[in-house]
């Protein structure tokens, strides 16, 4: 999907109910979308169901899109409004969902076919990452996807969860340092941990 | 003055791209005359930068994205969209027509519930009424009457006495003579002849077994 018009003209289609118009808009969007689900969740199984859900959800929704904001922009509140009650639910289960590298490469067909040596760093690599994003709390985690893959700005982000742009900022630096630690960067001379930068009260 | 406390609380700024043209150079140029500052933004961007290499390796192979793309695509189709034709009308069509197709969702055991009371209702109001005429049609009036009906009732006489009836003869004989008529009983017209003034005797009469009398009660016109 490159051409304006031609999204336009998918989803005056699709609005109109014409599901092979939104079978073609969702296309543009679904890697980002399943690929965002599955560092929040950090699990392929609950990565699809999020992202089947999501898609649902925007699919029904779709009559009610005005088009005051991008497509994606309005798919993207949607999201995290999804992401949000995930959230809630998994606090209410208490269930980890984090898997083990093998489960998880065996649910997205992840490996690819390098060799051995490779496969096996990737596996180390993934876990790392995934054991970091498991040791932030939902909302740290959902404010890092949004800064750091999806891009948006400290304002962006704090009217789409409802708080200030300095509890964002403040939120993001800690998440930082939580992955720094995980994925084992040397902090070289700097006491990182010295300093917060935002305002004082602000926790998320 | 370079102040590293402050050039560090600017760390996530400079790294997540929230500063401006102007901010970014000040604070490089600060970076570059600070080792520790500058260890500090290294080792973020370093951190950062591990990080998007292990996203990578995540990813799912690229056959994951076809398969991705058909269960989703199925989802759609097993979901209770709209049907085109009525999103059409919903999004252009005038008021009117949007109220009559509009829909509510109910949950399945209330419409259950709703539908089956119809039903009743409507089963009461095609029955036929049990009630009279009357309550249709108010203009015909029933008048009550009361008629006094003679009602025969049959009893079994066992005792029958028979008199002397010659003097009551006599009277009737008296009451022909000035023209009345007198219907006289099977009883009458089988004694003898009053002329003959005899005594009559019921020496080997039979009375038979029973009698049927029909008795009259109420106050039938005499
Ligand atoms: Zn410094």
């Amino acid at each position: 999907m490159t051409d304006l018009s031609d999204e336009l003209e998918l989803i005056r289609r699709a609005r109109a109910g014409d599901q092979e118009a939104f079978c073609s808009l969702a296309k543009a969007y679904e890697r980002r979308v399943y690929l965002l689900a599955l560092y929040y969740t950090r699990n392929g199984a609950d990565a699809e169901d999020m992202a089947q859900e999501l898609w649902l959800k925007a699919f029904r929704a779709m009559k009610d899109f005005r088009g005051e904001s991008s497509f994606y922009t309005w798919l993207r509140q949607i999201m995290i409004n999804s992401f949000l009650n995930h959230r809630r639910g998994a606090a209410t289960a208490k269930v980890s969902s984090i898997e083990s590298a093998d489960q998880f490469f065996a649910s997205t067909k992840g490996l690819r076919s390098f060799d051995l040596e490779e496969n096996v760093h990737r596996k180390i690599l993934v876990e790392k990452i995934f054991c970091a994003l498991e040791d932030l709390t939902p909302q740290q985690r959902l404010i890092f996807l949004l800064k750091h893959h999806e891009g948006m700005t400290y304002e962006e982000i704090a009217r789409s969860l409802g708080c200030s742009a300095g509890a964002v900022k403040k939120s993001l630096f800690r998440t930082v340092l939580k992955l720094r630690e995980h994925l084992g960067v040397d902090e070289g001379r700097a006491e990182s941990n010295d300093f917060i930068p935002c305002a004082a009260g602000e926790n998320l | 003055m370079h102040n590293c406390q402050e050039t560090k609380e600017r760390l996530p700024d400079l790294i997540f791209g929230e500063m401006d043209f102007r901010e970014k150079e000040r604070t490089l140029a600060e970076l570059e005359r600070c080792p520790s500052c500058d260890a500090e933004y290294r080792s973020l961007a370093s951190t950062l930068f591990i990080y998007d290499r292990a996203a990578r390796a995540a990813q799912p192979d690229e056959s994951f994205w076809p398969a991705h793309h058909e269960r989703l695509r199925a989802s759609y189709g097993a979901s209770p969209a709209l049907a085109p034709h009525v999103a059409e009308i919903r999004a252009y069509a005038p008021l009117w027509k949007r109220i009559l197709t509009a829909s509510v969702r109910v949950p399945a055991p209330l419409a259950i519930a709703s539908l089956s009371l119809l039903a009743v209702t409507t089963l009461l109001a095609l029955r036929p009424p049990r009630t009279t005429v009357s309550t249709a049609r108010p203009e015909t009036r029933v008048e009550t009457r009361t008629v006094e009906v003679p009602v025969p009732q049959d009893r079994v006489v066992i005792r029958t006495v028979y008199v002397d009836r010659s003097r009551r003869e006599g009277r009737a004989n008296a009451r022909r003579d000035n023209g009345q008529n007198i219907v006289s009983n099977q009883t009458a017209s089988a004694r003898p002849n009053p002329a003959e003034n005899q005594r009559e005797v019921l020496q080997g009469f039979k009375p038979a077994d029973t009698v049927n009398l029909h008795i009259i009660k109420g106050s039938f016109p005499r």
